[in-house]
């Protein structure tokens, strides 16, 4: 696994690389069109989604396949208040109603599942059989939630009477990411992190320890079904379109292979992966859209079978070769007797 | 679930019995491939739904070059058994005790086969014609020929794979290699060539459903994706690795399907997700499922 | 009859799965600071026993006092956290991690609640401790190899210190010489009759090599067929014709 490091130290070449990734980022409104800053927009969302699901999937290990129903209910929920309940202010709506409500609903699920203790693939097929139905109930209240032709119209998100440019809400979803990634960061890092790990590798040894796991994984699941809901929250009010599929499970797998291309447990493997291939979806024609797909879908598989630690995993190791030679051609340049490091 | 089946009219209990008939079959038909791979195997096939597709394809494939749907059913198991084959000796053999991955892998796989069906075929609906067009009278009720045809088709078909698994060399064999590996090949079994066999006969049944189902349903690139699912609940709640298991699943699933839209006229989705709910709770307080397989020394 | 309080007391412990009883109603305590061994043959119902004190599973009947609590009920975490800390087999490590990552989790895990975990970022508190340990069990050097990488074992001393990191008061092991050499163990017996000098624990030894055995605890308790057959010193037990017919036929150690 790739060292960590804090954040702000610019020493690794991890962290520059991570540093130059946030400046584009940041300088992107100023390169692209307004259109398409509405569009990196709901990539940055979609990144956020991901993030959620790295947390309880590449630390915890626990696969899950429905993880859209709840960003889709953020964006549901979005929908319904910003459109016909302006009473509430708007801001409150996307940060905190939308993930409040996600949040109680992987809540209620994961202590289903958690109290019969639940995991490895019949927790997976469980959420990929949650997803499925959110999404087909959503597209039968045509009344209520729109039915198959969703809702649109979301306006964008209004602070005390000014609703916020396209521009604006691209770095407030900019904002979020790099705040929840930082978020995640302490927490991977602490001793709270390491036991997810534990869990992820040995469930059963870490209870022997003592750790409660289900506690654990309570928390961690709840977690990212609100930080799911805000995801889904702002990606309603900047695509101004919400429907069924935002809660299915092609959503809810499409971005598992986000994570698992760009690398999972490693939270910026996730974002990476995320932004990475829808950025490179959409540059492609419609006539070449087949052939990506059916190649992401074939790395992907080769991924999951011989790379699990993905690109970025790939790119660290191959840092770290690159550093232990150099390391080692000084060592014996300098003679040292001491430790032969392999 | 078959949509198309149920949005008839509420009618006579005679009709309802039959459409339930049909329905019940097509779910217990398609979920049979499932069955083996998933059921007896243990292998998580998240691919199933696309060698469904697959067969419904070949199927259409078939009959548009001008050929006899007889054909498209006989020639849709044999080419869908080759993709599972394939899929056995490249993907498969590696995943045996990692499940997880097992679960992705069979994902991508789907997601290539769905492209790789747009590719050659388009993105536009495509329909298939039964082989048997036409009306037959049951029970005085007017029933399309095809909908008893499916139940035919399905009670043969359980029947052979039952009968192969329980009588036959081979599926005595297979069986073995499954339970209990090291003392099949100390017996002599090539546990390979068993696995890639048997694996390959789950998804030949998995396109022979495929080719079956087609007539009923609007044949596009994701249309595996809703049988995926149902095959799932049906192994699972019917009772993961007995065959008698997914007819008892089929029977309480697609049942349960029938009653709700029944019950719910008009709302078909929350009958979907009432049945979908009903599975959930059954996966949370009795995993073994309904039927399950009898204690295998592990 | 014993004055002193015994650290754990199972009474009448039973395990039955259906028809077949895999453990049958067996008493066995363990004073504080003593060191037991367990042995019998395979099948024998150690390893269900063991279970059962953990709590992996639950008695048919029975119960188990620990430190004059009843944990019969409790769920295995909350019998850790009062201080049964089993050796897990050796399969267990956490083969992607460091020694040191390793290690840090056990030490993390008595009375630690996952808000506090959540504070808790370096590990100064413990830093002392977990070298100390690694140095006995003679890894201090190796402290951020991958695990995966060790030495069977390399691997078995990891997970014994690793479960004295977790303070136990009643550590479980299971099989500690299994898979190893005869060099390797010599150094467990070193490993642990520093454990048993430096530490306030009582040890459960599940062994089958006579040998070890002798050289770590004092006395002996031996199971066949889910029963207690017989219980003393080592001497005692070596001299027992029961047992000696048990043993005989199987492939035990000379």
């Amino acid at each position: 696994m790739a060292t960590t490091d804090a954040p702000v130290e610019l020493k690794s070449p991890a962290s520059i690389a991570k540093f130059a990734g946030l400046l584009a980022l940041v300088a992107l409104p100023l390169f692209v069109s307004e259109y398409q800053v509405s569009t990196w927009s709901t990539y940055l969302a979609f990144a956020l989604l991901a993030l959620s699901i790295d947390l309880v999937w590449g630390y915890t290990g626990l696969l899950t396949l429905g993880h859209a129903a709840f960003f889709g209910a953020g964006a549901y929920v979005a929908a319904k208040l910003l459109k016909e309940v302006p009473a509430v202010p708007d801001v409150a709506v996307v940060f905190l109603v939308a993930p409040a409500l996600a949040a109680l609903l992987t809540l209620g699920l994961g202590w289903f599942l958690f109290s019969a203790d639940v995991k490895g693939s019949y927790f997976a097929i469980t959420t990929l059989i949650v997803s499925i139905i959110f999404e087909s109930v959503a597209g039968e209240f045509v009344g209520f939630l729109g039915g198959f032709n969703g809702i649109y119209g979301i306006p964008s998100i209004q602070v005390v009477g000014f609703e916020l440019t396209a521009t604006m809400s691209y770095y407030l979803a900019l904002g979020v990411l790099v705040g929840s990634y930082l978020l995640l960061r302490l927490l991977v890092d602490s001793a709270f992190g390491r036991v997810l790990r534990g869990i992820r590798g040995n469930q059963e040894r870490t209870e022997f320890f003592g750790y409660d796991t289900q506690q654990y994984r309570l928390i961690v699941f709840t977690l990212s079904g609100a930080m799911a809901g805000v995801a889904g929250s702002m990606y309603a009010t900047m695509d101004g379109f919400v429907s069924p599929p935002l809660l299915g499970f092609v959503l809810s797998t499409q971005v598992v292979i986000w994570i698992a291309v760009g690398g999972r447990g490693t939270l910026i493997g996730a974002v990476f992966g995320a932004l990475l291939i829808q950025y490179l979806n959409s540059t492609l024609s419609d006539v070449l859209i087949n052939y990506w797909e059916m190649g992401l879908a074939l790395l992907f598989i080769a991924v999951v079978i011989g790379a699990p630690q993905g690109i970025v995993g790939l790119l660290s190791d191959t840092v770290e070769g690159i550093r232990t030679n150099l390391e080692s051609t000084n060592r014996s340049d300098l003679r040292a007797g001491g430790e032969a490091d392999d | 679930m078959i949509s198309t089946l149920a949005t008839v009219v509420p009618l006579q209990l005679a009709d309802r019995v039959l459409i339930s008939l049909t329905s019940i079959s097509g779910l217990i038909l398609v979920a049979s491939g499932l069955t083996i791979i998933f059921g007896l195997m243990g292998v998580l096939n998240l691919a199933h739904g696309a060698l469904m597709m697959v067969g419904a394809y070949t199927a259409y494939a078939v009959q548009s070059a001008g050929f006899s749907p007889w054909l498209g059913i006989v020639i849709a198991p044999l080419v869908v058994g080759v993709v599972g084959v394939a899929m056995e000796v490249t993907l498969i053999r590696r995943l045996y005790d990692r499940p997880l991955d097992t679960l992705l892998a069979t994902w991508g796989v789907a997601i290539v086969l769905q492209e790789a069906v747009t590719i050659a075929f388009g993105t536009s609906q495509k329909s298939v014609s039964p082989p048997l067009e036409g009306s037959v009278s049951i029970l005085g009720v007017t029933y399309p020929a095809h909908w008893a045809f499916i139940i035919v088709v399905t009670v043969v078909v359980m029947a052979i794979t039952i009968g192969l698994f329980a009588y036959t060399d081979i599926g005595i064999m297979a069986l073995a290699v499954i339970q209990d590996r090291e003392m099949a090949a100390a017996v002599g079994i090539n546990t390979r060539v068993s696995d890639r066999t048997t694996f390959g006969f789950g998804s030949a049944l998995a396109g022979l459903s495929g080719a079956i189902m087609a007539p009923l349903l609007s044949v596009n690139s994701t249309m595996g994706i809703a049988w995926l699912a149902d095959s799932f609940l049906v192994v699972i709640v019917g009772g993961v690795g007995t065959f008698t298991g997914t007819i008892a699943g089929g029977i309480l699933l697609g049942g349960l399907d029938n009653l709700f839209r029944t019950v719910i006229s008009g709302y078909t989705s929350i009958a979907q997700a009432a049945v979908l709910l009903v599975a959930l709770i059954i996966i949370r307080y009795r995993p073994q499922g309904l039927v399950p397989a009898a204690e295998r020394g592990e | 009859m014993t004055s002193a309080e015994p650290l754990l007391k199972a009474d009448g412990l039973t395990k039955r799965f259906g028809e077949f009883t895999a453990v049958n109603d067996v008493d066995f305590t363990v004073q504080p600071n003593e060191t037991k061994a367990l042995i019998g043959p395979n099948g024998a119902g150690k390893t269900t026993f063991q279970n059962l004190l953990t709590g992996k599973l639950s008695a048919t009947a029975g119960t188990i006092t620990f430190d004059s609590d009843d944990v019969t009920e409790m769920p295995p975490h909350e019998r850790a956290q009062r201080g049964i800390i089993r050796k897990y087999q050796i399969t267990s490590v956490y083969e992607d991690e460091t020694v040191i990552e390793n290690m840090r989790l056990a030490f993390r895990s008595r009375a630690s609640s996952p808000w506090k975990l959540l504070k808790t970022h370096d590990d100064s508190d413990i830093r002392d401790r977990i070298e100390e340990l690694l140095e006995i069990a003679n890894l201090n050097q190796k402290q951020d190899t991958t695990v995966g990488t060790l030495s069977h074992g390399e691997k078995q001393w990891l997970e014994i210190v690793m479960a004295v990191g977790a303070e136990p008061e009643l550590l479980l092991l299971d099989e500690p010489t299994s898979g190893i050499s005869v060099g390797e163990t010599n150094d467990t017996v070193d490993l642990i009759k520093e454990i048993r000098s430096t530490e306030d624990v009582a040890i459960v030894v599940i062994e089958h090599d006579m040998d070890f055995i002798r050289k770590v605890s004092e006395s002996i308790t031996v199971l066949d067929r889910g029963e207690i057959i017989a219980s003393g010193t080592i001497d005692e037990i070596e001299n027992d014709e029961t047992v000696q017919q048990i043993y005989l036929g199987e492939a035990a150690d000379a």
